[in-house]
């Protein structure tokens, strides 16, 4: 055992190699001006509840790809947290089946107010690729009311982080009138 | 449905996404089970290798997700023409998950929790009907493409990934195992020449038609089932997912462990919530 120790603290530490990853200048820049404006309406910590409402997967792999060493949202911080209770925001994924509705309902009532709704995905938007399928109820609109929707199936990580300075932006707005 | 062949070319640019789901997916599996025994580092690295394949997958084929590259008869677009940058990318990949593995592996903390945990004997697995990794960590030749080869598997060499212990260590070395085998698969194809056609152009599909389409996918078996109505548009669909037959090995696999393991051991069959009712 103690070999096996003596050669991992000799071996070259992995982190080195992962903090040798450098993202484009333009999606550098996507996300500094994400951290700047989180840092003015919510104060460098805006917190979302991720809730998966009949979804292919993707959508929440894409969000799960957020956190990886490439993007890192949370140093920019947005972070996905486990409860509803914690959270600033819900964002919904899927074409919210009828088995999910309620559960979603629960979600959004459980969510401190000012809530907010994020629908990510084509799906959530009018049910996508399920639409006037007879488990589904059509996008999230029919469901609860909703403040944004990002478009994408799925959206890929930046195409989420692109949405959320617009999103900013709107409630900066809501809050100067 | 429409009683077409697809061309060689097809086909092969079918098979080499097949694999390049199947990397893409066992890496990041590798990574996520890290996250089980709260080994940080290897759960980004996982992850670091796997964000590296979705971008080469979002270059050659222009979804992240593979999609929307087939179609009815043939393929949208033709990959095989990226052979320059796969290459050189799948040797890289293929050093950095070598790293990856050995570093897994050389960690004492992550071997202990692995080692021994969550056993699924292989009677249990079979009375069950196991699929996919949760088979063949268990002893069981469960493949679909020795079982019934079509695209180009019954002209690709590849081996058959089997462990007999049955635990979390079993699954993980497997996925390792079989990701070399997929970049061994991809290498072959692109060594090829095919014809140039990409697609049939006569894809009328017949009213009332039934159709089975089967792959074996990085979970285990996936079946899809279609029929088409009166004027050859979808009717039914009904798709047997791996996770459905591999939800109830759970119970038996998580049997006599600690707690702490549960969360290990559901992530080392690694199955889809809203895949258990399909």
């Amino acid at each position: 055992m103690i070999k096996h120790i003596l050669k991992n603290m000799l071996s070259k530490k992995p982190c080195e190699k992962i903090s040798k990853i450098k993202l484009d200048e333009k999606e550098l820049e996507l996300l500094n001006k994400l951290k700047d404006k989180v840092l003015k309406v919510y104060g460098r910590s805006f917190r979302i509840r991720q809730v998966d409402a009949g979804s292919c997967n993707a959508c929440e792999w894409e969000c799960t790809a957020l956190t990886n060493p490439f993007y890192d949202i949370q140093r920019f911080g947005v972070d996905f947290v486990a409860s509803p209770r914690h959270a600033d925001a819900i964002l919904v994924t899927g074409p919210i089946s009828r088995q999910m509705q309620l559960a979603l309902i629960k979600t959004y009532k459980a969510t401190p107010s000012p809530k907010i709704v994020i629908a990510c995905g084509d799906c959530t938007i009018d049910g996508g690729i399920f639409k006037d399928s007879y488990p589904v109820t059509n996008g999230v609109h029919n469901v609860l009311p909703v403040d944004f929707y990002i478009k994408g199936c799925p959206p890929s990580p930046l195409d989420i982080a692109e949405g959320l300075i617009t999103l900013m932006d709107i409630i900066r707005d809501k809050k100067n009138k | 449905m429409s009683e077409i062949m697809i061309p060689e070319r097809a086909k092969a640019i079918r098979t080499l996404l097949l694999e390049l789901e199947r990397l893409y997916n066992h890496i990041g599996d590798i990574g996520n089970m890290c996250a089980g025994t709260g080994l940080q580092v290897g759960n980004q690295w996982g992850a670091y290798i796997k964000e590296k394949l979705m971008r080469l997958n979002k270059r050659i084929t222009g979804h992240r997700y593979l999609r929307g590259i087939n179609k009815i008869g043939g393929v949208t677009k033709d990959i095989l023409a990226e052979k320059d940058v796969l290459i050189p990318f799948l040797n890289e990949v293929e050093k950095e998950k070598q790293a990856f593995v050995e570093f897994l592996l050389n960690t004492i903390s992550h071997m202990e929790r692995l080692e021994n945990t969550g056993k699924l004997a292989k009677d249990i697995a079979l009375k069950l009907g196991a699929t996919g990794i949760a088979a063949r960590a268990s002893g069981i030749d469960d493949d679909i493409w020795l079982a019934h080869p079509h695209l180009l598997y019954d002209t690709v060499k590849f081996n058959l990934i089997t462990e007999d212990k049955g635990d979390v260590l079993a699954r993980m070395m497997v996925r390792s195992k079989e990701a070399d085998e997929s970049i061994k698969i991809i290498r072959q194809i692109l060594e090829r020449d095919y014809p140039k056609e990409l697609d049939v152009t006569n894809t009328t599909i017949k009213a009332n038609a039934e159709g089975l389409g089967f792959v074996e996918s990085p979970r285990g078996s996936v079946f899809y089932y279609v029929k088409s109505g009166e004027n050859g548009s979808c009717e039914r669909v009904k798709v047997r997912s791996s996770s459905y037959c591999n939800w109830p090995l759970m119970p038996y696999a998580v049997h006599g462990n600690i707690v702490p393991d549960f969360p290990l051991c559901n992530k080392s069959f690694n199955l889809s919530y809203s895949g258990c009712d399909m």
